[in-house]
């Protein structure tokens, strides 16, 4: 099957039909983890949320001290989240992964915790290394070149700072094409394959560009659809997760006891949202691999 | 290279609404009633707002926190009506463009919930989105080059920004034009049509913008008429009303006062809402249709040739 931008951008549609079951297994990953997260880290949640509205509302302009325990709040819920959702995604995208190029393997919804899942976490940190590198960079050049022609007195130069903008955007949607095929790459060929994706989407950089800006658009009708579903659900539940207010000093259970409905209602919507958004937005990639290989699902 | 009448795109779309005037009015009416529903549920709050603001003596507080639970259902009613408004507005889109490209799908007004109508409203969406890349580098631009050229001085930095703003109006709607043909053949091909659009306007750009132009025109002739007219009946029918006792009750409490008002003649807002149904349908119509129509025209003659070409 020759790839086509615009038949691969509606995979992540055919992998539900084909598979309803995989989306409940999706959502209720998805709602499992965040239940946890949520027990894990709700109460510093709630307390991080009231200490900034609290600082907005002081009126006064915050010091480094204000901050600071804001600060700390912040380091501590990274601490935990940022593994976990490392993990989850990892997992989630293998998934995804798994039901386009291996239709066949659709225990659990495809879920798994094994070597797949531990290449495509190692790609993923390093796509995300190799991103933060390069951006660290592109700002440093950005800010010397202001720097410049701010020292120089040379308004012309402004231009140039544009266009330097304009180029590292520019560079960094080529290198997100580029690179975009390294997932299922990894899944496919089961090993770590990170720069093998240059060689797939060598002259088809504007189709898979446009596959993946319809992608993101399909998520976001999805958003839109899922929240005609959502908000009335939220606002019979006691207004999603604002119900959450006031209660930052009280227990897990407390919260829970007073806030259960609301909680439930929004961990159940995001849940959902989430598996078919990411479904939406990745299954088109693994879509564009297979088809450009010429590869036979499993 | 292949051609389309603008003459024929545009009788199309009036022959759309003669041949299916009850189509078009349920367009209409399919189109306004989010509004009319966002009213009717966000006056009553509203007023119960100012009411609560206006009792004497009440104790700040209470009236703040009552005030605060109003706002925040108001908000969620408002997002869901701007939500339904949205798929509303697909739905009808596609139900115009499919009444012209197959008019032989006149069940439900045309009117379906399907394929169709997610293409065209992911089509829809990737175009506001590129739309506003694109002006988020022209403006970009346009700012790199505001400062080369602020140190020119006068008069020559305002003629570069009066040159640049020329030039951007124009480039807008030329682009709008080109693009337009994309949503249509979406749904004449059912798939996302982004290449067959742009191919088929390929060539097509100034009659496409031509049409454009005639059919805002069209439109602002058509609104001058029935709001003539309705303004006439209104100016008949309520001429002899007493305006002052109307006026101050609006001034002592606006949504209390309209929402009275509304109560009170019913019959005649619901006639009112009818009547701007069938405007709202006949400019929905002569809106779409004619792209639709253009697209179908452009259609049929490359696909022979394309067959010729075989």
């Amino acid at each position: 099957m020759a790839f086509s931008a615009t038949d691969a951008v509606f995979e992540g549609f055919r992998v539900v039909r084909r598979q309803p079951l995989a989306l409940v297994f999706w959502a209720l990953f998805y709602a499992a983890v965040m239940a946890a997260a949520f027990a894990m880290i709700g109460p510093s949640l709630i307390g991080f949320v009231t200490a900034t509205e609290q600082l907005e509302q002081s009126g006064a302009t915050p010091t480094m001290e204000d901050f600071a325990p804001l600060f700390q709040m912040m380091g501590l819920l990274f601490a935990v989240l940022l593994p976990a959702s490392l993990i989850t995604s990892a997992m989630m995208h293998a998934a995804i992964a798994r039901s386009v190029l291996r239709p066949g393997e659709s225990a659990f919804g495809y879920l798994r915790l094994g070597m797949d899942e531990v290449r495509v976490l190692v790609v993923s940190v390093v796509l995300f290394l190799v991103f933060m590198v390069l951006m660290a960079v592109s700002s440093g050049l950005i800010g010397v070149a202001v720097g410049m022609t701010v020292a120089a007195e040379a308004p012309a130069l402004w231009l140039l700072v544009v266009l330097l903008v304009l180029a590292t955007i520019a560079l960094f949607a080529w290198l997100f094409v580029r690179l975009s095929l390294a997932i299922p790459i990894t899944m496919a060929e089961r090993r770590i394959a990170i720069f093998d994706s240059f060689g797939f989407t060598k002259g088809r950089f504007w189709p898979l560009l446009g596959m993946a800006l319809l992608a993101w658009v399909l998520s976001m009708v999805v958003g839109l659809l899922g929240s005609l579903v959502a908000m009335p659900l939220e606002l019979a539940t006691g207004g999603g997760i604002t119900a959450l207010e006031g209660l930052e000093d009280e227990s897990l259970q407390v919260i829970l006891q007073s806030a259960w409905p609301a909680i439930g209602a929004w961990i159940l919507i995001n849940a959902v949202m989430s598996a078919l958004q990411v479904a939406v937005v990745y299954a088109p990639f693994a879509a564009a691999y297979r088809d450009i290989k010429g590869v036979a699902s499993e | 290279m292949a051609r389309f009448s603008i003459g024929t795109a545009i009788s199309e779309a009036f022959g759309l609404i003669r041949r299916r005037p009850l189509a078009t009015f349920v367009w209409g009416l399919l189109m306004l009633a989010p509004s009319v529903g966002s009213l009717a549920l966000i006056l009553p709050i509203l007023g119960g707002m100012i009411t609560a603001i206006a009792v004497e003596g009440a104790d700040p507080d209470q009236v703040q926190n009552a005030m605060m639970g109003d706002m925040m259902q108001m908000q969620g009613l408002s997002a869901l009506l701007n939500l339904g408004q949205l798929v509303v507005t697909v739905v009808v889109y596609t139900a115009v463009m499919r009444a012209v490209v197959r008019p032989r799908e006149t069940a439900f007004f045309s009117l379906r919930l399907g394929m169709d109508e997610l293409r065209v409203a992911v089509v829809g969406l990737a175009l506001v989105v590129g739309f506003y890349l694109l002006l988020l580098v022209v403006v970009l631009l346009g700012v790199g080059i505001g400062f080369a050229t602020w140190g020119l001085g006068e008069p020559y930095n305002w003629l570069t920004i009066l040159a640049l703003c020329l030039g951007l109006i124009p480039a807008i709607w030329l682009g709008a034009a080109r693009v337009s043909l994309m949503v249509p053949a979406s749904v004449l091909h059912r798939r996302l049509a982004f290449e067959e659009g742009w191919k088929l306007g390929r060539g097509q750009t100034c009659a496409l913008f031509g049409m454009m132009l005639l059919v805002i025109l069209i439109m602002l002739v058509v609104q001058a008429v029935v709001v003539g007219i309705g303004s006439a009946v209104f100016m008949a029918a309520a001429g002899g009303m007493d305006w002052s006792r109307i006026i101050a009750a609006i001034e002592e409490n606006p949504i209390g006062a309209l929402t009275v008002l509304f109560n009170a003649n019913w019959p005649w807002v619901t006639l009112a809402g009818l009547a701007v149904s069938v405007l709202y349908g006949v400019i929905l119509t002569l809106s779409i249709a004619p792209f639709a129509s253009a697209c179908r025209q452009l259609s049929a003659e490359v696909a022979p040739a394309a067959e010729e070409g075989h």
